[in-house]
């Protein structure tokens, strides 16, 4: 493995010099400096990757590599790929090389018997690049580090030379000057009417009040036209800048691109140890310090908001527990304030630690698609997400994230994520629906969640010569 | 003949069980299939950002 310190380059314009590079990946924790402070565990590490040795690719439940079937499931595919080693040094970053990229939520499907959705998406279930070469960005240390790990060789000497010539490569194109960018603007447009969310709301309460969940979580989805010149990892830059989020994400992987500000961890696992951060319980900043401190107060003490987080943080234990040592389940933050550009967050830390022989595969089969985008009970709550939504959700509230050849793991919640597909630009919004939800409150927090993916968007002057976007199909 | 009388009893407790059970089934499943969401296909709105930051579709 070859690992060389670089000169100090920004995180985004590395990523925008490799962007020539097929399956560019940048793992972008995107706070601010001075906000390292308050997320300073959280934001330190942001990874570029591109030129993957192979992508792996989940359509219909079935495994591919580089387009060529994998026998056995999906999972057990992936986890044969990325492999085990040891880390061999300390001092290196989480990310030692492996998988970067997405699980799909309807992959879900491939975990639980659940009914497909009267639209189906058709974004893959899952994308991963194998990379070997990548780019490690330690915000605390100011440090940047080329990393060549040399797979997919497994013998010394051709293993050395195919690291030190990635090595060679990545250098190359980092002292190339990056492209100019293309327009970062989009004029989304809902893909239903306020009274269609809040009617789904509704029945969404309908389902509590019958006991068929505690809790489910219904989105609605926006969609723009992507023009000719648009430039996604251009506007993933705007992004990062409006709604600087730990868990961002960019990733070019051809047929799709994700450009993602999520603030939510799903699963970390390091060392044995497995972390959950779900967030449940949302509201809008204000400019005022003060008021603005009264805000998160008032959210920190909401009944229905703290109830929503301490049954997702049930459901997080349960799912747990099922790949975790007995009596290693631990909940050290409950309802806890996370603030960010627009928004603040309850977030609950929920941490195990690994029983023998389990593994990152082993937690996301356990755990996912995480129960904060879901409800609870999980299963009943996916049903009535597909019977609601009437569409699959594709990448938004699946997870984006590395698996590392170490057994490491960091995956986020996309949510806050658009994606780029067949000429258009989708991002979609929910929240948890409780027995105490109000539809129109609800309907409205769908649209403060999204208020800076729309200002990113450049939407204030949106040319109104776009179409719109398309309605959805009658459920 | 205890033994026949408690299983008797046991047997109508039961099936009044079941009857109440498959009643509220009922019931639920009624109520349920009123909350079918009928989609408004009226064209959705340009959004147009409000004094507080928010988009929300215009009037």
């Amino acid at each position: 493995m070859i690992v060389r310190d670089l000169a100090p380059i920004e995180a985004f314009e590395a990523a925008r010099r490799l962007a020539g590079l097929p399956g560019l990946a940048f793992l972008d924790s995107a706070m601010r400096p001075e906000a390292l402070g308050v997320h300073a565990r959280l934001g330190r590490w942001s990874y570029v990757a591109a030129d993957p040795w192979a992508m792996f690719t989940v359509r219909d439940g079935r495994a591919f590599l580089d387009g060529e079937a994998r026998d056995g499931a999906p999972l057990d595919a992936l986890r044969r790929l990325v492999g085990r080693e040891a880390r061999g040094d300390d001092d290196l970053p989480p990310f030692v090389g492996g998988a970067i990229g997405f699980l799909a939520y309807d992959f879900g499907r491939r975990l639980e018997r659940l009914d497909e959705p009267a639209e189906a998406e058709p974004v893959p279930e899952a994308m991963f690049g194998l990379y070997d070469t990548f780019l490690a960005f330690d915000h605390v240390e100011g440090r940047v580090r080329l990393i060549s790990t040399g797979r997919p060789e497994i013998e010394g000497a051709a293993r050395r030379r195919r690291a030190q010539a990635r090595a060679d490569l990545f250098l190359m194109r980092l002292d190339r000057p990056a492209r100019p960018p293309g327009t970062t603007r989009l004029a989304f447009r809902p893909t239903v009417d306020p009274a269609t969310h809040e009617a789904r709301v509704a029945a969404g309460i309908e389902h509590v009040l019958a006991g068929d969940v505690f809790q489910v979580n219904l989105a609605q989805r926006f969609v723009a036209p992507r023009p000719a010149d648009f430039d996604a990892l251009a506007f993933h830059g705007v992004l990062r800048t409006v709604n600087p989020a730990p868990f961002a994400a960019f990733l070019a992987f051809g047929e799709v691109e994700v450009a993602s500000a999520s603030p939510e961890r799903f699963l970390e696992v390091r060392d044995g140890r497995i972390e959950a951060r779900p967030i449940k319980g949302t509201a809008r900043r204000v400019v005022d310090p003060a008021e603005d401190a009264l805000v998160a107060a008032r959210l920190a003490l909401s009944e229905k908001d703290r109830a929503e987080n301490v049954m997702i943080v049930d459901l997080m234990r349960n799912d747990l527990s099922r790949v975790c040592e007995d009596a290693s389940i631990d909940v050290p933050v409950l309802c806890g304030i996370e603030s960010y550009a627009g928004l603040h967050h309850l977030v609950s830390v929920v941490t195990g630690r690994l029983a023998p022989g389990r593994d990152a595969i082993d937690a996301i089969a356990a755990a996912f698609p995480g129960g904060s985008i879901t409800g609870a009970p999980k299963i009943r709550a996916q049903e009535i997400i597909t019977e609601l939504e009437g569409h699959g959700r594709g990448v938004y509230c699946g997870s984006i994230g590395w698996l590392g050849h170490d057994g490491s793991m960091d995956l986020d919640i996309a949510i806050r994520t658009v994606v780029f597909r067949d000429g258009e630009a989708t991002v979609s919004v929910g929240g948890g629906i409780t027995a105490l939800s109000d539809p129109a409150a609800e309907y409205d927090e769908t649209l403060t969640k999204a208020a800076r993916i729309f200002a990113a968007a450049g939407m204030d002057e949106a040319p109104e010569t776009i179409a719109s976007g398309r309605r959805e199909a009658a459920a | 003949m205890p033994q026949v009388l408690l299983i008797a009893a046991a047997g109508v407790a039961a099936y009044t069980a079941y009857r109440v059970l498959r009643r509220e089934m009922g019931r639920v499943g009624e109520r349920l299939a009123g909350t079918r969401v009928p989609v408004d296909i009226a064209e959705p709105k340009r959004l147009v950002r409000d004094a507080d930051g928010v988009f929300r579709p215009e009037a």
